[in-house]
């Protein structure tokens, strides 16, 4: 990678840190690296139903629904 | 629920709001609307431990009163069905 990318990666970074994040993805999208989307925001569980479910974050909440039909518990 | 239990739950709720909180401001330090809520919730924790340790005496030994006696070891022991 010639240097330029890597100072114009770098600067992309640093302004990033400075604001919260936007969008889903980072600000620097190197080809050929494997991205998570970034959690923005958003709904908050109250604190007694986010330790029922296991986190404050809805988006985050993936209940597991084993078993042999798929009746939701 | 009685009441020990009560107030042992809200305790246990904003510590599992602020250590989720903490997770997600580990990846978004500058997020706003996260640190006013972890702000929040850190004051509703403060009351709801005092409001227990004034009832039913400390959670952990720093919470201990030693003004009038050492108070640490009079609660139920935790193998003790109160204290569950």
């Amino acid at each position: 990678m010639e240097l330029h990318a890597y100072e114009e990666m770098a600067e992309a970074l640093e302004t990033a840190l400075t604001e919260a994040p936007t969008s889903v993805f980072p600000p620097v999208t190197p080809p050929g690296m494997a991205y998570v989307p970034y959690q923005q925001w958003g709904e908050i569980y109250e604190s007694d139903r986010g330790l029922r479910q296991g986190t404050m974050f809805p988006v985050l909440d993936y209940p597991f629904y084993g078993g042999a039909c798929n009746e939701q518990t | 629920m009685n009441r020990r239990e009560e107030l042992m739950q809200a305790v246990r709720k904003y510590d599992f709001a602020l250590y989720d909180l903490m997770l997600y401001l580990d990846t978004h330090p500058r997020c706003p609307q996260g640190r006013r809520l972890f702000a929040e919730y850190k004051a509703k924790r403060k009351a709801a431990v005092k409001a227990y340790v004034a009832e039913f005496g400390p959670i952990n030994a720093l919470q201990a009163d030693t003004e009038t006696r050492w108070d640490w070891g009079c609660g139920p022991q935790p193998w003790e069905k109160e204290a569950n």
